[in-house]
């Protein structure tokens, strides 16, 4: 078959949907496919952009391409009649982050105008596709609940997984992750400040801007927590990153309202314990409060008691990563069932 | 520095030039800058050519990269401040076979004035690019011609080493070029008319354009040509497709005004002579006729000859793959230095 994949991406920002993106096209091949990529920059500012870029996914056309595999708002836009979409998210500023802070969109008229045409092309455009897949019961969530369009859960799968190991419990939780605002390494930092216990904390990650990077540095200086905070900003190789995972006593990955996040999964193949938010998203299908890690509120003290928890015992939070695995192996995500699907 | 690279991934998918691709972005990879790829498809045969355009037209990545680097057309209609076009080629239809026999739809008035709006934006567009080179001497050319617009040429750094087997001919030309009516495969087996040697014909092609098939097919039967043209599916593997080119005596490649020397490289890369014509266009630029190959005029009947005569002079025919190979060898051209005249 030949396949095109197409994602909307920030040019010089790699995350996980370029992961996501870069396995798709690697497996599809291994199952003996021809696979093209389409790329289309992300355009926000000015709120017109927006449309602009709307607009041009619409106006292109895509001939000699069988299926075509769609990731993101708005190259699902691309008109094709065997057009299949695995969202990874909608374009969340406008729905679910439109009344918090997260949202960047000016609330003027061109900012509302802007918001109502990726609504209605939502509702336009998406229901053009054959199928449409979500990477999480979160995402397939938000679809029906702002759109009222149905969709069917297929988790993305951790590519190297095998390479994960573990060894004995470190002293430290890792989180690692692009370092933004809604990835809250800040609360990460800020609940170090009411941990009563000897657990330190590693914060590994490439700040979308360096700003954000500079401000987690100084709320660790101003809180005088540079014996028990490490932020590690600068890119570390695959291998430091698995050792940073195996010694790790557990893992910290509290982003508000995620739409997946490999950091879980990452968490369950290395076998260790989990600490997320009950408002972080795709991270609670995974984990099982008490028993494969814990869930708390947004709070840094509620974190900070959890920190404590696994620090204090040690053998139960070993105990709790394995257990991380076995339910995880438990749902079955592979490549198989991923591209059986796409492709059916 | 950051440097974008746009490019169309249409229905041309030529091997060669994805691969191309590739091969730049390591180049600049290796000279330090960041590399980020835009790729949008685009279809030549759709009647919507302009609202395509637009589409390319309303990319605006002025907030992203320091340069952008436009490969394909349309690439070069993305909007950015420090944009360097490297054109090969835009739309034959509208260009190069315009009113031509050649051309395959009718000339209306509709088309006309579409190809009217297409050529009045194109030498917008190319004319506010930052700089603006050619993939051949041909194209450059064209640019001159019909923009006014002063490109230089920078060939593409085809790959020299490896894949060169040692030449066991057999008993046939080889024509690899797409069965459209650019490339004149009706002239091709007119030729097989009057060759007077057991010469043979092997077209290994992709058939983009079926009611030309058939007409070949036709032309065949009525002069019963069976015995001496064979057709072959363009989709065999590399390491078979690389034997039919190796046990050619040489490569026919008889198009209408090409800009791509491609055909010349790639003969040579085998060593075999190329038996192109004096209208050819771009293969000629890397051509040394009675040296390399044989340039002769677009005439069934001079075609033939060549065809006899190498046949006959099989020595010959094989000195001059020999040379061809071994002229480009001298020229020692690589993707370092596409980039560094790119950026300069």
């Amino acid at each position: 078959m030949r396949i095109a994949i197409a994602n909307h991406s920030v040019p010089f920002i790699f995350g996980g949907a370029e992961v996501l993106e870069n396995g798709l096209k690697q497996k599809l091949e291994e199952y003996g496919h021809q696979v093209v990529n389409i790329r289309i920059p992300v355009l926000i500012h000015p709120p017109h952009k927006i449309i602009e870029n709307l607009l041009t996914c619409r106006f292109l056309q895509l001939e000699n391409i069988d299926r075509f595999i769609a990731l993101k708002f708005p190259v699902y836009c691309i008109p094709h009649a065997n057009k299949v979409v695995w969202l990874l998210h909608q374009y969340r500023e406008m729905y679910d982050l439109w009344d918090t802070p997260y949202c960047g969109m000016p609330k003027t008229p061109h900012g509302l105008n802007a918001r109502e045409a990726v609504v209605q092309a939502d509702q336009t455009y998406l229901p053009e596709a054959k199928a449409i897949f979500t990477i999480s019961k979160r995402v397939t969530g938000r679809l029906q609940k702002y759109n009222q369009i149905d969709s069917q859960v297929l988790y993305p799968p951790l590519d190297n997984a095998d390479q994960y190991q573990t060894e004995a419990c470190g002293d430290y939780i890792f989180y690692p992750s692009r370092i933004n605002h809604i990835k809250r390494q800040w609360l990460a930092v800020e609940s170090m400040r009411y941990v009563k216990t000897g657990v330190k904390l590693m914060i590994a990650g490439k700040p979308d801007v360096p700003s954000e990077g500079e401000r987690l540095h100084a709320a660790i200086a101003k809180y005088g927590l540079s014996s028990k905070v490490r932020l590690l900003t600068q890119w570390i190789s695959w291998e430091e990153k698995l050792k940073l995972f195996a010694q790790a006593l557990g893992v910290l990955f509290i982003p508000l309202d995620e739409d997946y996040g490999y950091v879980t999964l990452e968490a369950a193949y290395a076998q260790k314990a989990l600490i997320t938010c009950r408002d972080s998203g795709g991270p609670l299908e995974f984990v099982e409060s008490g028993k494969t890690g814990w869930v708390t509120d947004p709070d840094p003290r509620q974190l900070a008691e959890a920190l404590d928890r696994l620090y204090l015992d040690k053998a139960k939070s070993a105990h709790m990563g394995a257990g991380g695995k076995e339910r995880l192996l438990a749902m079955n995500i592979g490549w198989d069932t991923v591209v059986g699907r796409l492709l059916a | 520095m950051k440097i974008i690279l746009a490019t169309q991934i249409g229905s041309a998918q030529e091997l060669y030039h994805a691969a191309g691709e590739l091969q730049i972005a390591g180049a600049l990879q290796r000279s330090g800058h960041q590399v980020e790829w835009v790729r949008l498809p685009f279809s030549n045969n759709s009647p919507e050519i302009l609202e395509q355009i637009l589409a390319y037209q309303l990319l605006d990545l002025s907030a992203y990269g320091d340069r952008l680097i436009a490969l394909r057309a349309p690439a070069y209609f993305i909007q950015h401040p420090h944009k360097v076009v490297w054109f090969g080629e835009f739309l034959p239809e509208f260009y190069r076979a315009w009113n031509t026999p050649y051309q395959t739809g009718t000339i209306t008035p509709a088309l006309r004035r579409i190809r009217e709006l297409l050529l009045n934006q194109d030498k917008k567009k190319l004319g506010a690019a930052h700089a603006v080179f050619a993939t051949s001497r041909n194209a450059a050319a064209k640019l001159k011609q019909c923009h006014g617009i002063n490109a230089r040429v920078v060939y593409p750094a085809y790959p020299m080493e490896g894949g060169i087997p040692d030449g066991i001919c057999g008993d046939y030309f080889l024509f690899y070029a797409p069965l459209e009516k650019l490339n004149r495969p009706l002239l091709a087996v007119e030729s097989m008319r009057w060759v007077a040697s057991p010469v043979k014909l092997v077209f290994c092609s992709p058939s983009p354009d079926p009611g030309l098939r058939e007409q070949m097919e036709k032309m065949i039967r009525q002069y019963g040509l069976e015995s001496k043209i064979k057709f072959l599916s363009p989709d065999c593997p590399e390491k078979e497709a690389g034997e039919i080119m190796a046990q050619c005596f040489g490569v026919l490649h008889i198009p209408f005004d090409e800009n791509s020397v491609k055909a010349a490289w790639l003969a040579g890369r085998f060593k075999k002579m190329l038996l192109t014509c004096s209208d050819s266009g771009a293969p000629l630029e890397w051509l040394e006729p009675g040296q390399t190959g044989l340039a002769v005029k677009p005439v069934p009947e001079d075609i033939a000859k060549s065809l006899d005569r190498i046949y006959r002079e099989q020595a010959a025919g094989k000195h001059m793959g020999e040379r061809a190979l071994a002229g480009q060898l001298r020229r020692k051209h690589d993707w370092n230095e596409v980039v560094e005249r790119l950026l300069a």
